[in-house]
């Protein structure tokens, strides 16, 4: 028994001694694999098992100076085919256009088309993509690409500009911030089991998140619509082919609004043609006709050779200098230097030039930036043109004194107004007010350059007020303003028709450049409407435009009104109230006296009796702030809109009498 | 030595290796699941981008002109209607 249990020992240690051999052979062959050869074969496993991604670039956003959004990149999927790795191209074909609604017949075409690879469909929304890849059709792959989207379509097209479906920019702040906006290309490597499954790792951070940048603008998408809305009425009013509106900051030089009509929608650039997708406010460039005079004023003014109270012989309308008639539309006698500007005298003007010279002229028309690009960051800015006054001849002189002989784009004409409201500086326009990271941290913002001079704070403060007459009482009272104080001056200038080498009869370029408000200047417009229908002037086109943009981009910039009303409304009632009481017939009966309707102005409190203001249609707070003060007592019902009143408006009021209103919450339906 | 120890010793080591494993599965199936969250992470992203832009879209300043004046009937104030407050 005992040799058997030996025998049996001797077994086991020798199986035992086996099997440690074959685990020390073992433990020999994992060193050898996980120390030895341990690179080569993470290598290998790398290999086999990482799988290479490549990553859309996210191309930058674009928003205005409120933060809405103008262009942004989704992601898209683009459809493509390997046409001799397609098994049934009609089958495909058809699955391809039941699932993408595409058209099949154009799909089999392309897939029997002999090259080894074909786009099928470009920028698909993601979603339809991915669900074409899951199909898994052979010889048909999906690529992501970024995809451009213009949220506001036409809003601003012409200055925002387009990206092509490659993500390059391709106009406007697109192209001229590529550097900025284009995306960094990814590339990840992703892990993933034999079956394709993707397994996460601590790798997987896209590290093109931190390239994205956003360009903030200076428009104000407010703004930029009020003022193409207006522009395309005043178009269509008009008949005209086309038109511009710059909206402007007359001390920093952002530009507020860019319009350009006609205009396109960017999300469909391609579908335009060419023409309608330039920015017209610094591509094309007019002749400025009248509203050119003002400089010639400055000027007149800087150098101390006169002054606004000087008379010129303005002839009846008729004057020949330099071997040519030059004519007034209105004849004058006898104009002083203000009213010349005002009454905008061709003959007035060209006499003002003759006092200048060519060379004064010509330097300050040169130093208020006139034949040379304003330098603003968008592409494609033409420089208008402004000939050396040594090439002028006797009538260039005039011609340049009252806009003709030099073109000038709306962008250099607001840039020179600017200065003339300012205090004298050149200011340089600009659409990029600074760039921000993904974070919101701001990696550059627009900082002024050195100050540029063109006239002395003095003179442009009586230039302003020259331009105030203009509005106030000569050919631009159509952009007057309720509660504001404006300057600005008119402008029809005729085309000149380069093939014929004359001025066109009847196509013309009509223009308003406009301050507001004059006395403390916070933005200048131009506005230029091309070739409207019919005799029109600039002050009937174009003022109009320039009024109704103003009014609305003042109330969004919270620029209070500081100057009454006009007298057609409230102040009428204030100057009844400062009138003897006894002229007015205080028992004329409250139908009767229309002017107290518009009552915004409050009469004098010391007076005994007073009139009722119209508060209907207003707010609960705005009557009551309107009845503030006034010796009676009021009686509200409701809130919201004041719908009802009595005493009714014009009504005498005595004091402490009763003043019930009732008002109520406005509805859709008003 | 006898065998008991020696059993207990490989059951030990067998434990063991059956324990690496199972953290191992579960790792990888944490991992399969990371990558779906990542994933869906992703789809969702892609989605509120989407949606982002349609919103602003509706937030277009003409297609609010548009409701304002033609359904509920508004009209930017006159300013003799407009106060700003301190």
């Amino acid at each position: 028994m005992k040799r058997e249990d030996r025998s049996l020992r001797v077994k086991i240690y020798m199986m035992l001694g086996v099997y440690v051999l074959f685990v020390l052979l073992l433990a020999v062959r994992a060193f050898q694999h996980q120390v030895i050869n341990r690179e080569e074969y993470l290598k290998w496993a790398r290999d086999q098992q990482l799988q290479p991604v490549k990553l859309v670039p996210l191309r930058g956003k674009i928003v205005d100076r409120r933060g809405n959004l103008l262009a942004v990149s989704l992601k898209a999927g683009s459809l493509f085919a390997h046409p001799a790795q397609v098994q049934n191209p009609e089958r495909t074909a058809q699955i391809l256009a039941q699932n993408l609604g595409l058209d099949a017949g154009q799909l089999l075409e392309k897939l029997k088309q002999p090259v080894s690879f074909v786009w099928l469909a470009r920028q698909l929304p993601i979603d339809e993509a991915e669900k074409v890849k899951r199909l898994a059709l052979p010889g048909i792959g999906v690529e992501r690409e970024g995809r451009r989207y213009y949220p506001f379509r036409e809003l601003a097209a012409n200055v925002i500009g387009f990206a092509g479906v490659d993500s390059q920019g391709l106009e406007g702040v697109e192209i001229f911030r590529e550097a900025v906006l284009k995306g960094k290309q990814g590339r990840l490597l992703l892990q993933q089991d034999a079956r394709g499954r993707l397994l996460w790792q601590e790798l997987y951070q896209d590290s093109r998140e931190d390239s994205v940048k956003e360009v903030v603008l200076t428009l104000d998408v407010r703004i930029q619509h009020f003022a193409e809305e207006a522009l395309r009425k005043a178009i269509e009013e008009n008949g005209a082919v086309g038109g511009t509106v710059v909206v402007m900051d007359v001390n920093r030089g952002d530009l507020l609004a860019l319009a350009s009509l006609p205009t396109f929608n960017p999300n469909r650039f391609s579908t335009y043609p060419p023409e309608l997708r330039r920015n017209r406010a610094i591509t094309d460039a007019f002749e400025p006709g009248s509203t050119a005079k003002p400089f010639a004023l400055a000027a007149a003014l800087e150098e101390g050779l006169l002054n606004e109270e000087v008379r010129f012989n303005c002839e009846r309308g008729k004057y020949f200098f330099g071997g040519h008639w030059i004519h007034d539309i209105h004849p004058y006698d006898v104009l002083t230097l203000r009213e010349v500007i005002v009454k905008s005298s061709n003959i007035g003007t060209a006499k003002v030039a003759e006092i200048l010279g060519s060379q004064i002229l010509w330097k300050y028309l040169d130093a208020f930036g006139f034949g040379k690009k304003t330098g603003v960051d968008l592409p494609g800015e033409a420089t208008g043109t402004l000939r050396h006054w040594k090439s002028w001849t006797t009538i260039c002189l005039a011609n340049h004194a009252f806009g003709q002989g030099f073109s000038v784009t709306a962008l250099q004409l607001a840039c020179a107004y600017a200065a003339l409201a300012n205090g004298g500086r050149l200011v340089e326009p600009h659409v990029v007010h600074e760039i921000r990271d993904e974070k919101g941290t701001v990696l550059e913002a627009w900082k002024p350059g050195p100050e540029r001079r063109v006239i002395s704070a003095r003179t442009s403060e009586r230039v302003r007020a020259v331009l105030e007459g203009v509005v106030e009482e000569g050919t631009g009272k159509r952009a007057k303003l309720a509660g504001f104080r404006v300057g600005g001056k008119t402008g029809t200038a005729q085309k000149f028709e380069p093939a014929l080498g004359i001025y066109s009869p009847n196509k013309m370029v009509c223009s308003f450049v406009g301050i507001v408000p004059i006395d403390k200047p916070e933005i200048v417009m131009v506005v230029a409407i091309d070739e409207p229908r019919g005799r029109v002037t600039g002050g009937m086109v174009a003022a109009p435009v320039f009024q109704q943009v103003a009014s609305k981009a003042l109330f969004y910039r919270n620029v209070d009104a500081n100057v009454p009303e006009p007298a057609s409304s409230a102040s009428v009632q204030a100057e009844l109230f400062r009138a003897a009481p006894a002229a007015w017939d205080l028992t004329e009966p409250a139908a009767a006296a229309p002017v107290a309707s518009q009552g915004a102005v409050r009469p004098d409190p010391s007076l005994s009796t007073l009139i009722m203001p119209e508060l209907r249609r207003r707010t609960v707070r705005m009557a009551l702030r309107e009845l503030e003060g006034l010796p009676v007592e009021v009686r509200l019902e409701g809130s919201g809109v004041v719908i009802e009143q009595d005493p009714k408006p014009g009504s005498l009021l005595e004091t402490g009498q009763l003043v019930k209103l009732t008002a109520r919450a406005l509805g859709p339906d008003g | 030595m006898g065998l008991g120890p020696l059993a207990v010793v490989a059951a030990g080591l067998m434990a063991s290796c059956l324990l690496v494993i199972w953290v191992h599965v579960q790792t990888l199936h944490l991992r399969y699941e990371v990558s779906q969250a990542y994933e869906e992470n992703r789809r969702l992203l892609e989605r509120q981008a989407a949606l982002e832009v349609e919103r602003q879209t509706l937030r277009s300043p003409k297609r609010i002109a548009e409701i304002a004046e033609r359904d509920l009937g508004m009209h930017l104030a006159e300013p003799r209607e407009r106060s700003l407050l301190p």
